[in-house]
């Protein structure tokens, strides 16, 4: 078995972690940069990234499980008895052992023994870790990790695998993940109707004067509008701020 | 086992990801993670039409906070250089050994100097702050420790500067408005002449030969002749003809 490994080791892959999340990354890459990255000193192997959608969580980046691992995990709703869906509504971290994984919880995915046993037999099961995303004081998602051995987690390391779920929540909370913000969106921007009406003709082409014509205003209220628009939106353009509306979910009909 | 440098790292991020308002970032990064290692200052700015805007300033004097609000690019800055190459950039308290830059303009150079000797500093540290590749803005410290550029310093630096750059892009900083808003109350560019370099380059602009200016202004001609070095270099030029042209384009004259 592998010695301790310091919180420093972790250390190691973490600026090049958090430098990943800066640069407009799938979630795919997430996970990928995760197993392969901080969590490689603790023989991290495969790991599963999930948003917060209640009532469940929906899985929105995978690496390392095969696809017969991964089935069935790509929504679990958040009463699941599971080590993630428990990480989540206790917003700890869980740690758990490989060997007692499918008799310790009883979701329905678990009943499968042969399934277990075939991925033990392609690789050594340790720990199975699950990490709540933690931003804005609240959960929004989760990634869970296995281990190819099972080891004492030490509470710095444990500290670590806090910290990076912190980062993945400022990712996952970023306009630019792509993923509409656990609160309404349009809440947290504070978007008046008008504004919402306004982007909504923006999105669909129209024109200043257009919409000036078509909600009544005068074309220079249109513009401080559309100013504050692209303020709240950080985009330097009208079409810039209505693919990221369109991201955030901000152009579908209520 | 771990050093006391990543003890404020952790809640640190944490408290990043609430996507806090930038004075409270800037002070809790200069009173945990960089409080360690001597943080007495800590400047967060970002990049908006192309200048460097200060959204937050702790531990300045409010004149010093005046002073440095506004960083244009057009001025050849330490600080611009690490935004430009992505590398930070760590020099003592004199602000004299920047690795690999060893001369640079630093106008105004007397105004600095002195808020070095008031924060007692002993090293400087300036990072750019990026995301998705591109520079949008940069953090910058007065320490009263010496900083120490192992693997460990410089990755909380890539940490802390990474997380920045999630927060500062994401609307819900409001560092845009708040950028907006200084910029809008500060005609900046001037306060990195003196009134004395003003008046050399609008003699400059006049074809008035170096001995005259000197005479007319009742100090050497080598003292002319180094204000105007610090100010070619500011602007990034080696004539002075061009220098006075570029300040009179700048608004400085």
């Amino acid at each position: 078995m592998k010695s301790a490994t310091s919180f420093d080791d972790g250390l190691v892959g973490l600026p090049s972690f958090a430098r990943l999340l800066a640069s407009r990354p799938h979630p795919d890459e997430i996970a990928a940069a995760l197993i392969e990255g901080p969590l490689q000193p603790f023989d991290a192997f495969a790991g599963i990234l999930m948003w917060l959608r209640e009532p469940s969580l929906r899985m929105i980046g995978l690496h390392g499980y095969t696809a017969e691992e991964s089935e069935g995990f790509e929504e679990i709703p958040l009463v699941a008895d599971l080590p993630i869906t428990q990480a989540v509504r206790d917003g700890e971290v869980v740690i758990g052992s490989g060997e007692t994984f499918e008799t310790e919880y009883t979701d329905h995915r678990l009943d499968d023994p042969e399934r277990w046993e075939r991925m033990r037999e392609r690789i050594p099961v340790g720990s199975i870790v699950s990490v709540p995303i933690v931003g804005r004081g609240t959960v929004v998602g989760a990634f869970g990790f296995t281990c190819r051995v099972e080891r004492e987690w030490t509470p710095v390391e444990i500290s670590l695998l806090e910290t990076l779920g912190h980062l993945v929540a400022m990712w996952v909370l970023h306009p630019d993940s792509a993923l509409p913000w656990p609160d309404s969106s349009r809440a947290a921007l504070q978007l008046t109707d008008r504004q919402l009406q306004v982007l909504r003709l923006v999105a669909a082409g129209k024109t200043t004067d257009g919409i000036a014509a078509t909600l009544g205003y005068s074309s220079s209220t249109i513009k401080q509008e559309i100013a504050r628009l692209l303020r709240v939106l950080n985009s330097s353009s009208r079409g810039e701020a209505v693919e990221r509306a369109h991201d955030l979910g901000l152009l579908e009909t209520p | 086992m771990t050093s006391p440098r990543l003890r404020g790292l952790a809640p640190a991020i944490h408290y990043l990801s609430t996507f806090p308002s930038a004075p409270d970032v800037a002070e809790v990064l200069r009173t945990t993670v960089f409080g360690t290692l001597g943080a007495r200052t800590c400047s967060i700015w970002r990049v908006l039409d192309g200048d460097l805007v200060a959204v937050a300033q702790v531990g300045h004097t409010q004149e010093q906070e005046e002073r440095y609000r506004v960083l244009p690019a057009a001025i050849d800055l330490l600080i611009w250089r690490a935004v430009r190459t992505g590398t930070p950039i760590f020099t003592d308290g004199a602000d004299t050994s920047a690795r690999g830059n060893p001369r640079f303009a630093s106008v105004d150079e007397e105004f600095w100097s002195r808020t070095l000797r008031h924060h007692e500093a002993v090293a400087v540290v300036r990072s750019g702050i990026t995301y998705a590749g591109q520079p949008i803005g940069a953090l910058g410290m007065i320490l009263d420790q010496p900083w120490s550029e192992d693997a460990e310093s410089l990755g909380v630096l890539d940490v802390v500067t990474s997380a920045l750059g999630l927060w500062m892009s994401s609307p819900a900083s409001g560092t845009r408005e708040i950028a907006v808003a200084a910029r809008a109350s500060v005609s900046s560019i001037g306060l990195f002449f003196t009134e004395r370099q003003r008046q050399i380059l609008r003699m400059v602009e006049q074809d008035v030969p170096t001995a005259q200016i000197a005479l007319s202004l009742r100090v050497s001609e080598s003292s002319i002749k180094q204000d105007l070095q610090h100010v070619m270099m500011a602007l990034n030029t080696r004539n002075r003809t061009v220098a006075a042209t570029r300040a009179r384009e700048l608004g400085v004259l």
